[in-house]
């Protein structure tokens, strides 16, 4: 992960297990985010509509609002409502694919299932920070999870013939995701492609603007400045 | 004595004396936002360009008004200091926003505009500061002026020669 942008990544941690909680927060803080902790569902609910996170790690089986025994779900319905753009990494019990699809269905943006590793973490929250260096990380995280959906939901139907073991399926995972990243990776460059010269035409409409108070409106200069000041009102 | 002070792109100004103007041209999906102290009569305004600055490693110390992250506290802790008042929340601050338009094509998938509006909104929320009045959205590319002193705020519309008044 890149030092400089884990540094203030701001990350919820949700927990209600305190060992589990302790060892996620010092897991996150070594990767150089900054960490917040909520030991349940309504408190952690309660960060979300004050503060605001980059990413949430929550575990999936703990007392919830609605959901009795899985709380996870709540508070990850709930940061999607306050930040669309917030990146939400679900916590399940077991290797399951079948509890993995349904938080992917709620709008998480992966999951890690127990016991996390610790290179398995800064894995996937090195991928948050890739997403969310595009434009609109809303859209880029809408994008890889339907991708993620759609390819886990086949997976799993491919599994109820026995016809691929969990291994394989992860092995299948993994290289899927590989390339969801590199056509991602491709995007990020475009963009940032696209913000310089954005950040250009700004400078450049602005100095049209103030130029436009200082020389007369008609004649050859005024008709010069309204096709500038119209040309780069057209930026992103 | 009055001054024109010219806000560019990620720069920021603020002002206790009475009729200086603060102001920022062509706001695109852009926003100005203004700050203002209405006791001691300081106002401040600050050009953003983006909703966040995390992806923006290097950018961020070097120019803190790009981001709404960074530029909404910078201008707060502006504003107090010039003011001479401690804390954002009940201190009488507040803020006005003009900007945020959708300058590309209607199909643009960035938003920026939208989510510089959102972005700003929410951390005025996290401050506790009211937002009293805005013109935000549609296509026009709009000129802020601030008058310290009256606290009036005047946005013109490019095209259009519209003016709105917050």
């Amino acid at each position: 992960m890149d030092e400089k942008a884990a540094m203030r990544m701001r990350v919820l941690v949700v927990d209600d297990e305190p060992t589990a909680r302790q060892v996620l927060r010092l897991g996150v803080e070594r990767l150089g985010c900054e960490v917040v902790t909520a030991e349940d569902a309504v408190s952690a609910i309660a960060l979300l509509s004050r503060e605001h996170f980059h990413a949430v790690i929550t575990d999936k089986n703990m007392p919830g609002t609605d959901h009795r025994t899985e709380g996870g779900l709540d508070v990850i319905r709930f940061a999607k409502r306050v930040n669309p753009g917030c990146a939400v990494l679900m916590i399940t019990g077991f290797a399951s694919l079948e509890s993995a699809i349904e938080a992917m269905q709620l709008g998480a943006f992966d999951y890690i299932t127990k016991p996390v590793r610790a290179e398995e973490l800064k894995a996937k929250l090195d991928r948050v920070v890739q997403y969310q260096q595009t434009i609109d990380p809303a859209g880029a995280f809408a994008a890889y999870s339907s991708f993620r959906d759609e390819f886990l939901a086949i997976l799993d139907q491919e599994a109820a013939c026995q016809l691929v073991d969990q291994e394989a399926k992860a092995r299948v995972v993994e290289a899927v995701q590989r390339q969801i990243d590199r056509i991602f990776q491709e995007r990020r460059q475009w963009e940032q492609l696209i913000f310089e010269q954005r950040e250009a035409l700004t400078r450049i409409a602005a100095w049209v603007e103030e130029l436009r108070e200082h020389l007369p409106a008609e004649g050859r200069v005024g008709e010069l400045l309204a096709r500038i000041g119209s040309a780069v009102n057209h930026r992103v | 004595m009055s001054t024109l002070r010219v806000i560019g792109i990620g720069e920021w100004q603020v002002s206790r004396e009475p009729g200086d103007l603060l102001r920022t041209y062509a706001l695109g999906s852009c926003v100005a936002l203004v700050l203002q102290h209405p006791l001691t009569m300081t106002a401040g305004l600050v050009h953003i360009l983006l909703p966040d600055s995390v992806n923006q490693p290097n950018s961020r110390q070097k120019s803190p008004g790009y981001y709404a992250d960074t530029a909404v506290p910078l201008l707060i802790r502006m504003v107090l200091g010039t003011a001479g008042v401690y804390a954002p929340a009940g201190s009488g601050l507040i803020a006005k926003l003009a900007g945020g338009a959708t300058v590309w094509r209607k199909d643009s998938q960035f938003h920026v505009g939208e989510r510089n509006v959102a972005a700003v909104t929410r951390l005025l929320r996290q401050h506790q500061i009211p937002l009293v009045a805005g013109d935000t959205g549609g296509s026009p590319s709009r000129t802020v002026t601030v008058e310290v002193g009256s606290g009036a705020v005047t946005v013109k519309w490019t095209p259009g020669n519209r003016e709105v008044r917050l």
